[in-house]
């Protein structure tokens, strides 16, 4: 674990990182480029969490729009009620002719019931759909389709809701959070640098979670679960866990996306992007939890740069990537740096060594 | 639970496959403090009894009683954590956690949540008391995959030995080990037999008859005798279903020597 480092050099990378982006970035780019990257440290919230599901659960779930939709949404509620006043009906429920506030929007005037709840419903639906799907034992790609299939509903809900979600556009025009100005680049420095900190809050609980025993059992029922199940761990409730905190960590980078980007809407957190959630994963390298956030880093920087120079070329271009990815490197960039590492950098470990086998190491004391 | 008592329980188990019945009719006790081995031919579903104890699969008909509980109505993991463990015959260790993370992860199936979420800083005393017992204190810290075909069986009696079960059943622990490995591990499960209850599939009557005191003779999934192995030898029956089938040189010979 953790590359071989030593725990004061991990904690010295980390603080250096830490530094990069909240000093150095702030102050190198403007602030249109701040609130892409802000965007960009959203989605490797989403990945942190996809990784601890997916890499170290084995669970591909290809429904993570549906838990980053469910935060976004609640954050998206919030700030519109805002700002439209107490009262008032947000402005697109006016255009639809909704005339009083639906049952649904009215706890989320609520800043405390929207911030903990764009955390925690999206935990909740995670250990519900968790308790019915890991019990009946549905795995693989029965599991991952089953997690496509609730998302597509979901989008699809969304849009037929016009009155109450917005429809196709969602909410849009996000202009305030809490009360700040989001055209303010003081404002907009501020959300980066908290975004920046839920990061790595994020990036330590996932630390711990992979480090702990508990990481252990869920990695051990990735590989073998019913020999899991041999040891006495109840594998559904080791595999809800991790799945409703996946779920979370989707659901606080979608109520801080809402601040950043202006907008939630369906095609957000429809399949397509669920989709792409799984290629940063993939392409950063499942199983490391730096890969997932280097994944989710450099393939948006990517399709930033590529879709500004050719607008329609990057689709085609993700694609090419997953599949040269996955053909020749399928641990993603964080297993190229460790096969380098392992090739020119250390020598051999213990690991290659010869053993002795057989019965003279045993010694049993009868 | 004291010695001699009445352990596990087993009334009238059918197992069937698809009409195919690879249990039937069985009745066993095993009382608390035996070292019982379970013998038969192959296909006379020894196996499939063990996994219908530990709830692998579920019986058409009968009860099993452990320590006065109903085993039928629970899951595999309320079972063991009953106290019932279980080895299979291909050994099933972590191959990538070294050995002591490997009875670690077996060790810590009692905590609470929240000390489940914390990192492992120490070995624990039972582990490297396990360690010790089954023979691997020198491989602590080496990956679980480089020890040899033994040496992984040894581990998994040791994963078992740390979740302190009442009753242990190990599915054919010696198959495979060469003959210095198999006298060890006769040892090996005497001297658990001292604190523990055991229920051991054996195929190598050699290695029955000379650490068994009791042996149960399975054929065509029923129980055909019990007792202890000499006796056993002597009956007819289990001469004639051992060598009945005349192919089978190996176990004809063992029978009559």
């Amino acid at each position: 674990m953790g590359g071989g480092l030593t725990p004061w050099k991990r904690r010295a990378i980390f603080l250096a990182v830490g530094f990069v982006f909240i000093v150095v970035a702030p102050a190198a780019l403007s602030t249109f480029r701040l609130a892409l990257l802000g965007k960009y440290l959203c989605f490797a919230i989403i990945a942190v969490g996809i990784d601890l599901a997916w890499g170290y659960g084995g669970m591909l779930t290809i429904g993570q729009g549906l838990f980053f939709g469910l935060g976004g949404y609640s954050m998206g509620m919030f700030l519109k009620l805002q700002e439209a006043g107490p009262g008032n009906l947000p402005d697109f429920m006016t255009w639809s002719g909704v005339e009083a506030l639906p049952a649904m929007w009215k706890p989320f005037s609520n800043p405390v019931v929207a911030l903990t709840g764009a955390v925690l419903i999206p935990m909740t639906v995670a250990a519900a759909l968790g308790a019915l799907i890991f019990r009946r034992r549905v795995r693989g790609a029965y599991f991952a389709i089953l997690t496509q299939a609730l998302t597509l509903a979901f989008a699809i809900l969304l849009v037929g809701q016009q009155g109450i979600t917005g429809g196709t556009n969602g909410l849009t025009n996000v202009t305030t959070f809490m009360g700040y100005d989001l055209n303010d680049p003081i404002n907009q420095r501020s959300l980066y640098v908290l975004i920046v900190l839920c990061l790595g809050a994020v990036y330590l609980l996932a630390r711990q979670v992979v480090e702990s025993r508990y990481g252990r059992v869920l990695m051990a029922v990735r590989d073998r679960e019913d020999r899991v199940r041999f040891l006495g761990y109840n594998p559904t409730t080791i595999k809800i866990i991790a799945f409703s905190i996946s779920a979370g960590m989707a659901g606080l980078a979608g109520a801080l996306f809402v601040p950043v980007v202006g907008i939630i809407s369906p095609a957000l957190v429809g399949i397509v992007p669920s989709i792409e959630m799984v290629i940063w994963v993939a392409l950063g390298g499942r199983g490391t939890l730096i890969g997932a956030v280097v994944g989710a880093l450099l393939v948006n920087y990517a399709k930033t740069t590529l879709s500004e120079a050719y607008p329609s070329g990057w689709l085609y271009f993700q694609g090419l990537l997953f599949v040269v990815v996955m053909a020749f490197a399928p641990k993603g960039v964080a297993g190229l740096w460790k096969m380098y590492n392992e090739r020119f950098r250390r020598p051999k470990s213990a690991a290659s060594e010869p053993v002795g086998h057989g019965a003279e190491a045993l010694d049993v004391p009868v | 639970m004291s010695k001699g008592q009445l352990l596990l329980e087993i009334r009238n188990l059918e197992v069937s496959f698809d009409g195919f019945k690879a249990n039937s009719e069985v009745d066993l006790d095993v009382l608390e403090g035996e070292l019982r081995f379970l013998i038969g031919p192959n296909g006379a579903g020894k196996t499939t009894l063990i996994d219908a104890i530990t709830g692998l699969v579920k019986p058409s008909k009968g009860t099993i009683t452990f320590a006065n509980k109903d085993l039928l109505q629970r899951r595999e993991f309320e079972i063991v954590r009953l106290g019932v463990g279980r080895t299979f015959q291909k050994a099933n260790v972590f191959e990538e956690l070294t050995v002591i993370e490997n009875l670690d992860l077996a060790a810590s199936f009692r905590l609470t949540l929240p000390k489940l979420f914390r990192r492992r800083k120490t070995v624990m005393p039972e582990v490297l008391e396990a360690l010790d017992v089954v023979g691997l204190p020198d491989y602590g810290d080496r990956p679980a995959g480089v020890l040899s075909h033994g040496q992984k069986q040894w581990l998994e009696i040791g994963m078992l030995l740390v979740q302190d079960p009442m009753l242990l059943l190990l599915d054919e622990p010696v198959a495979g080990m060469s003959k210095a490995e198999r006298t060890k591990t006769g040892e090996l499960l005497q001297f658990i037999a001292q604190t523990k209850t055991l229920m051991v599939i054996e195929h190598d009557m050699d290695f029955v008859r000379r650490f068994s005191k009791k042996v149960t003779v399975l054929c065509e999934g029923q129980i055909l005798c019990e007792g202890p192995i000499e006796q056993v030898q002597a009956n007819p029956m289990v001469q004639e279903v051992y060598l009945g089938r005349a192919h089978d040189r190996r176990s004809q010979e063992e029978v009559k020597a």
